[in-house]
């Protein structure tokens, strides 16, 4: 038997072994006055959950093992002779803030700088007009800033046809036969030049792999719920990362971004198909990156990842509003993939991450549901009337015969929530350069005991919220693929208590209610319904930049970003400042139509890419005539589409006002 | 309105993308299977990831004798 055959066998027994004792244990305290179909029910949901915290468990034990033993997580060499390959750095965009992009896409173009085989594509989405025209002086701009041979392409697509991942597919349908390899970034990703050629001569060694995943670490934000997320990120990445990496081996995942994938087996084997019916569950398909990865690995290709390459980055969510609401789109793609798990072919790992993404949302609901299973069970007479309660607390309560193994099922979940962040703590504790970047032993363990306390709050608020997307996704109320807020912002008060207000009530009912009714067991309900109770200042207090500074100076939540520099990260922040500086330009549409070489620059770029032929409609000429007379006003988003994407419209509105 | 006097320093660049080499990329099928051919499917693999490999039989007629 093979080592990582070895790994998954003992690994499934142990989830398997731990599951079924757990649910063993609470199958003997019920059965005492019988099993009723609440108890029933509690002890099938019981099950799905216990077994879905074992599963972290267990990856953590792992991870934590493989990290301490020093074993090889990514059994791939690197070529090693410079690569001739040719490869292309993709960043799709969908009306990002342009300044953003173009000094993310500058960093690592001066960071590859020299390495040589790498051309840029900044591939451009965005259906906003001003947007689309900002782009494109930002592209003329940094393309002129740069030697005359420099290969950074901009490219606008003018039907958004298939998101993200129809985007990357008409650029491997157009000019991926170009290149051997592409690496897919987000808008708000970054890569080293040193981690980019590293991925490269993986590549060039090993024909038989077809991506390869370099896990991103979260950086660059500075409130304070993007510095716990950073935090957390960093401290615990590593363990969970080698966990994962160390079972999958070449049967792995993509993430969707920071990663590189040998265009050729992408071209083959990365289509993705309609789905039949109409959207949430029907339709494109929308987290495209699991399937894509099964694919690969069902056309007998390797996924792998790489988790001891650092160089890749992303940004957190500002706020917990922003993480929630990404969070919505992420729930609805993953529980797509229930109409893609069970597809012809896939590989057994393949089916196990689209499982995990779908009960990665999955398992609110079904927490939500036990907790109001077992909510009625106390409304059930029950058989066994002697109380007893925790010490001298008569808030936790216990039925006498049930105390010892209540107490150890409780103990035991405890262990499996929280033992991954303690394991992940003895793995970056043990590693004193890790360490001292994150501030030292003293300040991880004030900072991990503070992430835990709001991680336990926050728990109860995703599980609410996560419900609720799911319940609204169920009964057929698809969400689009909108753009993302990635810049820092403190959260107006009005707003979070317009999203929050429902956690508070629901956690002020809920705690009256087991209170007037229940009051011996609320004890166990506290750590929940506080969150719920105090989810409006929680989530307004977190989305503060200037607490975010403040525990800065406190050494708490200190990740390697902070303490160190990282190059690639602080060009792209100067870079963004220098920008920031430069002369606003209030609206680039009308610039089209004011300053000739804008409008040579846009002409060019629509015949390069011409947008789908059509007839000029009454609409147009209208558009047009008022275009002519500068009385643009009125314009909604789609005239501005209407006339900027019409090159013999553009012309004749600019001579109109010319000659007017 | 503002305008950036310094929009463009250089020539321009006319080339925004390479000459296409336009190649098809296939939509893949996603054909369900029930769950019961599923786990035999997966069973398969597992085990055929994890059983050692008996070793190739022996052929008498070429086997060299010591």
């Amino acid at each position: 038997m093979s080592d990582i055959a070895a790994r998954r066998w003992l690994f499934l027994i142990l989830v398997l072994m731990s599951t079924a004792a757990a649910v063993d244990k609470l199958y003997q305290v019920l059965r005492i006055d019988g099993v009723d179909l609440f108890e029933f029910l509690f002890l099938a949901l019981f099950g799905i959950l216990f077994g879905w915290i074992t599963i972290s468990f267990w990856m953590a034990v792992f991870g934590a093992f493989a990290r301490l033993t020093s074993a090889t997580l990514l059994p791939l060499k690197e070529a090693p002779t410079p690569s001739t390959s040719r490869t292309a750095i993709l960043m799709p965009i969908y009306n990002e803030d342009v300044a953003r992009v173009f000094s993310g896409v500058q960093a690592i173009f001066d960071s590859v700088a020299g390495a040589g085989g790498f051309d840029f594509f900044i591939l451009s989405d965005s259906t906003e007009p001003q947007n689309w025209i900002a782009e494109e002086v930002a592209w003329q701009k940094l393309r002129a800033s740069l030697e005359p041979d420099a290969r950074l392409f901009y490219r606008h697509r003018h039907r958004n046809i298939g998101r993200k991942s129809g985007n990357i597919q008409d650029f491997c349908e157009n000019w991926g036969s170009h290149y051997d390899y592409m690496v897919v970034l987000d808008a708000d990703s970054l890569m080293s030049g040193e981690t980019l050629t590293s991925l490269v001569r993986l590549m060039d060694a090993n024909p038989s792999a077809a991506l390869i995943q370099a896990p991103a670490s979260l950086v660059g934000r500075s409130t304070l719920f993007a510095r716990i997320q950073q935090f957390a990120s960093t401290a615990y990445g590593a363990t969970y990362t080698a966990g994962l990496a160390w079972l999958q081996g070449g049967q792995g995942n993509y993430w969707g971004h920071n990663a590189i994938i040998r265009v050729r087996a992408f071209q083959q084997h990365g289509g993705l198909p309609k789905l039949p019916g109409k959207p949430p569950f029907g339709g494109e398909i929308m987290s495209h990156d699991f399937v894509e990865a099964s694919f690969l690995l069902r056309a007998g290709w390797e996924v792998w990842m790489a988790p001891d390459l650092t160089g890749s980055y992303e940004e957190p969510p500002p706020t917990v509003y922003d993480h929630l609401k990404r969070d919505r789109r992420w729930a609805q793609g993953n529980l797509q993939h229930a109409r893609v798990i069970l597809a012809q072919g896939l590989k057994f790992p393949s089916r196990l991450h689209l499982a995990m993404g779908i009960m990665s949302y999955l398992s609110s609901p079904l927490w939500l549901l036990l907790l109001v299973v077992s909510a009625l069970e106390m409304f059930v007479p029950a058989g066994i009337v002697p109380f007893s309660h925790v010490g001298q607390h008569t808030d936790l309560a216990l039925s006498v015969s049930q105390e010892t193994p209540l107490l150890q099922l409780v103990t035991a979940t405890l262990v499996l929530l929280y033992g991954p962040k303690l394991l992940a703590l003895m793995v970056l504790l043990a590693d004193p350069a890790a360490a001292k970047a994150h501030g030292g032993a003293a300040n991880i363990l004030r900072s991990v005991v503070l992430e835990s306390v709001f991680a336990t709050l926050f728990a109860p608020v995703v599980m609410l919220t996560h419900s609720w997307f799911i319940f609204n996704i169920v009964i057929g109320r698809a969400t689009g693929w909108g753009t993302q807020t990635r810049d820092d912002r403190a959260l107006p008060l009005w707003l979070v208590i317009r999203e929050y207000w429902p956690h508070t009530v629901i956690g002020l009912l809920c705690g009256y209610g087991l209170y007037r009714f229940a009051p011996q067991s609320l004890g166990w309900f506290v750590p929940l319904l506080l969150g719920l109770v105090l989810s409006i200042p929680m989530v307004w207090i977190t989305s503060s930049l200037k607490l975010g500074a403040a525990l800065v100076r406190d050494n708490l939540f200190l990740s390697p970003s902070e303490t160190g520099v990282i190059p690639v990260l602080k060009r792209a922040h100067q870079l963004l400042e220098r920008r920031g500086a430069e002369a606003k330009i209030l609206d680039y549409r009308e610039l089209v139509l004011d300053d000739p070489v804008v409008r040579t620059l846009h002409l060019r770029l629509l015949e390069e890419v011409p947008p789908p032929e059509a007839e000029p409609s009454p609409q147009l000429l209208l558009l047009v005539e008022a275009a002519k007379r500068r009385d643009t006003r009125a314009f909604t988003r789609q005239d501005w589409v209407t006339l900027l994407s019409n090159p013999e419209g553009v012309g004749e509105a600019a001579r109109g006002a010319i000659g007017g | 309105m503002d305008r950036e006097l310094d929009l463009f320093q250089g020539e321009f660049t006319p080339a925004s993308v390479p000459p296409r080499r336009p190649a098809a990329m296939p939509a893949q099928p996603i054909v369900p299977w029930t769950l019961a051919r599923v786990t035999v499917a997966s069973l398969d693999w597992l085990m055929a990831e994890t059983v050692p490999s008996l070793p190739a039989p022996i052929s008498t007629t070429t086997k060299r004798r010591v």
